[in-house]
């Protein structure tokens, strides 16, 4: 950890940064000043203040505290969608590399069919099959990622398997699997950990476009995305509702991918051609 | 450098922009007609393109908006009255003595645009058609005692014979509306008319994106998410002389985006658009740049009840009513420019019944109480369903959510664009189906309790009456009232009638939270003139008494 | 050899299309409403439905219905948009090439600023200049762009007046001859000057806010490549032969650098054609992206589709046409 922070000088205010966000998404909705999705009219779109630091957004509700709570549903859309995506993008894809021949030809051609669909068509299009919600969200954005993940899986699995370790197990008679899990895991965890950082940031940055375009969270939930949303409409009168949630949300990004960004530098600098965008 | 110095100045400029928060960015002094050609170019921005021309299918307010350009009707309100009409297609018109039949002379020499004579054949095709299509027929059927294809006579080639078959001194005042009584080209009908199964369609395929009327402007272009472009009619019969610059071309613009309609207008690349927002609609004005109205609409704005489920019960829709936050919402959310509602039908309307009537308050403990008694479960979900672009639908829905919340029911929200929605509202789905709350509003077409009433609230049946009843709101005793409303004369018999009316429809069945009486949400630039602002022609415009100054 | 790796990637990429057209299928019949009700509209009655059902190939088995899909597609039939009341095909034909001159000016953008900028920071690596070009580049993939586009509106023409708000020419511009449906390559084509600066005007607002995380991207990859390069024996061979420093990085190090950025090259335009949703719904710029996102608005199951299909597509063939050059330009590639 203390080398990590020592090599760059941003390392350190980075992680600081996600600290504060990841402590924000557990404890945040609890300590925040004012119930987030308390209406009060008579206190509609006043600036910010000592009372509300953030002001107050058209129906009086308070941002500050709408913008920390927003921050559990960002962290844990992307838990969820990064927890399914990576599990089963790394089945499917150490499976293919391991078992090679038609296995793996016909879960490529899978693969393929699901990386063939920019993100946001396929998101969108879930979205509007299955229905608006922060569930169907996190299924579409699942979709999304995983073949990343199967590909990154099955290169490495390709790569290690030929390694000599991998070819000692086997012939001390190893099974491929016990292979798998103790050597190959061990090996692909610090690619897996850059992308993941990584992909973090797109996560939020997607979950909050779909709501942006309906589909995602809906109302009265205080999703970064949704704020932004429903903002649009007082961009001249009262800016600071567009501005703080964009603020959290270009921030929480900004840190996520920084990190990501120092992992790749720190673990391992020879990972910096690998894909950089998603 | 420059992909980096402009996300940082965005982002120092917001700061700025936050620092100083009453502060709004100083306006351009917009010059509304720099050039000659803008001078007379009208150009408006809206929420949402309507995607139907045809007068006889649309129903909401946007697709209205087109078709008093392209068509014309017999006569129109005068102004900003709500009563006196003015002669358009018809030259002049005189009842019989018990006022149950009236004849028109209609006027000589009108064109359609597509050539063929305007004559007393063709008022009637158009007008039976209107019946005929079945969507906006309700004002002829009435008069024509359900019967268009008799009581309409042609007497001679400009004289037409209307029979009510009961005395209907307000006819003339009824043809005012701008709804259902637009006239098309009976050629362009016949040539493009499409039969299936023997049942015409009486050319609607055609007319919903083409256009044959004897109005002042034809259509010049529709460019699908964009803009339809209406070009001045050189053959109007009403000319261009006059000595006021009227408009040679109409731009209507598709601008979803709320503040971008604002922008546009700030300026001046729009002269009139419909503004979502109070905050945009107050700082408008208060530039002195701008004409709106002071006045509210004969509109409500409501929240429908579906009888589905827990809303069988009237009990619940009580508790639904006492959960809203009416003040709160007239005066904080909507900034003073709405009334809160208080009847069924408009309170500026001569038969309302307003505050001498039953009313809600804002009261959680007695809504709570009302639910228990009806025994419904905590956290049960109902769906509210909503047209995008308007503002107030999704405002009247979030501080409903907020109410419902507080006495234990979960208010999902669901938007729509308005053509989904009024697919949804108008459809044929069994009343099991639809969603329990949709945001709406009405407006009649003339001043008649029976006009507002029976299409909002009758029970609905194959006449094509029941128009704005999308919730299948049914009470027997209201069905019978309103028939009766229909041909009764006796102001005592009347009032009644009204009294009773508003009781069951908002304490004893009720059939939906009135919200509020808004006021038009259009701002008109000042160097156009001529708008009447009259409060039944909501969001619609005599686009040929426009004119630049 | 070289014939039997094209027609491995052409089969390749038949068989993704098929698969794609199989994904949107399903997705189009997983949705929960009536689409023949929804087109035939609330006058209808029951037999007029069914009769609609019929025609719309509703009706049989999954596989039936997908074969008349399929049959449908390869007709050019995608289905009736229930929200423009006009086929699909003619709606994506009418918006198709905003989008496309859309993309493609904001790619070019992006190679234009990003590139640059990735070369100065990998010759000029962990400067203040390198640090500052990071950071602003990572900080141009963290923007929400639907937040860049309202600000950039808000700036560009409400405060500074420097461009125009919603549509590609201005009131009383007509478009000029539709060759390729660019304005700008269709107005130059045909000598149309001022029609062009008018047609480059609209575009320059949203191209630039759609480009912002596509800048950052070119940057990146870039630098790390240039950095690579940079360290290589033919570098130092041709600095050892006293070739200037400028000579080196641009005739010798950027050549080889761009390789990488060629391959990423189709995968931005899978990430512009997910910013044109958002772009062109704000900016008002009358393509795809906006008929999209209507479409969503109104839960127009057929548009949607309609689109998701041809983006796809057109995502996955350029992808495989990039896949293809490289492949031929490198053969080391070819056995992949």
């Amino acid at each position: 950890m203390r080398r990590f922070v020592r090599q760059s000088r941003l390392n350190g205010p980075v992680l600081v940064l996600v600290a504060l966000i990841l402590l924000a998404a557990i404890l945040g909705e609890a300590l925040v000043p004012h119930p987030p999705r308390k209406q009060n009219l008579a206190n509609r779109l006043q600036p910010p203040s000592a009372a509300h630091w953030f002001g107050t957004d058209d129906y009086g509700r308070d941002i500050f505290s709408r913008v920390i709570s927003g921050a559990r549903i960002s962290i844990q859309v992307a838990i969820v969608v990064l927890s399914v995506a990576v599990s089963l993008g790394t089945l499917i894809g150490a499976t293919a590399g391991l078992l090679g021949g038609w296995v793996d030809a016909a879960l490529m051609r899978l693969t393929d069919l699901f990386l063939a669909f920019p993100a946001l068509v396929l998101a969108s299009a879930i979205g509007v099959a299955l229905g608006s919600n922060l569930t169907n969200t996190m299924l579409a954005l699942s979709m999304v990622y995983w073949p990343w993940y199967a590909r990154l899986a099955r290169g490495q699995v390709m790569a290690l398997a030929q390694r000599e370790f991998v070819l000692a197990a086997r012939a001390l008679g190893m099974h491929d699997i016990h292979i798998l899990f103790r050597h190959m895991l061990r090996n692909i965890l610090p690619i897996l950990l850059v992308q993941i950082s990584l992909d973090v940031g797109y996560v939020i940055l997607y979950t909050s476009a779909l709501s942006f375009l309906g589909l995602g969270a809906q109302r009265p939930e205080p999703e970064w995305g949704l704020m932004l949303n429903d903002s649009r409409k007082f961009v001249q009168t009262a800016p600071w509702t567009m501005f703080y949630p964009g603020l959290a949300l270009t921030l929480t990004v900004l840190a996520f991918n920084l990190l990501g960004d120092g992992l790749r530098d720190y673990l391992d600098p020879r990972l910096r051609n690998q894909r950089v965008a998603g | 450098m420059r992909g980096y110095l402009l996300p940082t100045g965005l982002l120092v400029s917001s700061l700025l922009a936050c620092s100083a928060p009453q502060s709004s960015p100083s306006p351009q002094q917009g010059t509304p007609a720099s050039t000659a050609e803008r001078a007379r170019t009208l150009i408006l921005a809206m929420p949402s393109l309507p995607t139907n021309l045809d007068p006889g299918v649309a129903t909401s307010g946007a697709e209205n908006m087109l078709h008093r350009a392209l068509y014309e009707g017999l006569v129109n309100f005068k102004g900003s009255s709500t009563v006196e009409v003015e002669p358009v297609l018809a030259e002049s018109f005189e009842p019989n003595a018990d006022q149950s039949v009236w004849t028109f002379k209609l006027r000589r020499g009108v064109k359609f645009s597509d050539g063929s004579d305007f004559n007393a054949e063709a008022a009637k095709a158009g007008l039976v058609r209107m019946v005929k299509i079945g969507l906006l027929g309700n004002t002829i059927n009435r008069f024509t005692n359900e019967d268009p294809e008799n009581n309409l006579v042609v007497k001679d080639e400009y004289t037409l014979e209307w029979r009510c078959g009961f005395s209907c001194p307000i006819l003339p005042q009824a043809l005012g509306t701008a709804y259902g009584t637009f006239i098309v080209s009976p050629a362009a009908m016949k040539a493009h008319e499409k039969i299936v199964d023997g049942q015409s369609d009486y050319a609607q395929a055609w007319f919903t994106n083409n256009a044959a009327g004897t109005g002042p402007y034809l259509l010049e272009a529709i460019k699908p998410n964009e803009e339809i472009v209406f070009v001045r009619n050189p053959n109007y019969w009403r000319g261009w002389d006059d000595g006021r610059q009227h408009f040679e071309r109409i731009i209507i613009r598709n601008v979803p985006e709320s503040s971008t309609r604002r922008q546009l207008l700030e300026k001046g690349d729009a002269d009139i658009a419909l503004i979502s927002t109070v905050e945009d609609y107050k700082a408008l004005r208060a530039t002195g740049r701008f004409q709106g109205s002071d006045t509210p609409l004969f509109r409500i704005n409501y929240i429908t009840f579906t009888k589905r489920d827990v809303l069988k019960d009237p009990r619940v829709r009580q508790a639904i009513s006492y959960a809203f936050d009416y003040e709160g919402y007239a005066n904080e959310v909507e900034g003073g420019l709405m009334r809160r509602g208080t009847s069924p039908w408009p309170s500026g309307m001569r038969s309302a019944v307003g505050t001498r009537g039953f009313q809600y308050t804002f009261d959680l403990e007695k809504a709570r109480a009302l639910l228990k008694e009806a025994g419904v479960p905590e956290g049960t979900e109902l769906v509210y369903l909503y047209a995008t672009g308007y503002g107030y639908y999704e405002r009247m829905g979030q501080v409903l959510q907020a109410g419902l919340e507080q006495i234990g029911l979960k208010l999902r929200l669901e938007e729509r664009d308005e053509a989904s929605f009024n697919d949804i509202f108008y459809g044929a789905q069994p009343v099991e189906e639809l969603p329990h709350l949709m945001g709406y509003a009405w407006w009649p077409d003339y001043d008649d309790f029976y006009n507002y009433v029976n299409p909002v609230f009758h029970t609905r049946n194959d006449k094509n009456d029941g128009l704005g009843n999308g919730a299948r709101y049914s009470n027997a005793e209201l069905d019978a009232l309103i028939d009766q409303s229909k041909f009764e004369t006796d102001p005592a018999r009347l009032q009644a009638i009204y009294e009773r009316a508003h009781q069951i429809l908002m304490f004893e069945d009720p059939a939906a939270i009135y919200v509020a009486e808004p006021q038009e949400e259009i701002l008109i630039a000042n160097s156009v003139k001529g708008h009447p602002w009259n409060p039944i022609h909501v969001k619609t415009f005599d686009f040929y008494n426009l004119y630049r100054e | 050899m070289i014939a039997q790796f094209i027609l491995r990637r052409l089969l390749g990429l038949l068989a993704v299309l098929i698969a794609i057209s199989v994904m949107t299928f399903v997705l189009a019949r997983v949705v929960p409403k009536d689409p023949a009700r929804l087109i035939a509209g609330p006058r209808a009655n029951q037999q007029a439905v069914e009769a609609l059902r019929e025609r719309l190939g509703l009706s049989g088995t999954l596989v039936e219905q997908y074969v008349r899909y399929i049959s449908g597609l390869l007709r050019g039939d995608l289905g009736f948009s229930f929200s423009t009341k006009r086929p699909v095909l003619q709606d994506i034909q009418t918006f198709l090439p905003a989008t496309a001159e859309l993309t493609l000016a904001a790619l070019f953008i992006s190679l234009l600023i990003g590139l640059p900028i990735g070369v100065i920071s990998a010759v000029w690596k962990d400067s203040p200049i390198d640090h500052a070009g990071r950071f602003l580049s990572t900080l141009g993939l963290s923007l929400p762009p639907f937040w860049v586009a309202l600000v950039g509106q808000l700036v560009g023409y409400y405060l500074l007046s420097l461009f125009p708000v919603g549509g590609r020419l201005s009131q009383g511009v007509p478009p000029p001859t539709t060759v390729t449906g660019f304005y700008v390559l269709d107005s130059a084509l045909a000598g149309q000057w001022a029609t062009m600066g008018n047609a480059l005007w609209h575009l320059m607002l949203p191209a630039f806010v759609l480009s912002f995380g596509v800048i950052a991207v070119f940057v990146r990859i870039m630098r790390a490549s240039m950095l690579d390069v940079l360290h290589h024996d033919y570098i130092r061979v041709a600095r050892a032969k006293g070739l200037t420093e400028r000579i080196v990085v641009l005739r010798h190090a950027m050549r080889n650098a761009l390789i990488p950025v060629l391959t990423i090259l189709g995968l931005q335009v899978g990430l512009l054609m997910s910013g044109s949703f958002l772009i062109e719904s704000i900016l008002q710029w009358p393509g795809l992206g906006l008929y999209a996102a209507n479409a969503l608005l109104a839960a127009d199951y057929n548009a949607t589709m309609g689109v998701t299909l041809v983006l796809a597509t057109i995502y996955t063939t350029a992808n495989a046409l990039v896949d293809l050059a490289y492949g031929l330009v490198d053969p080391r590639l070819r056995t992949i």
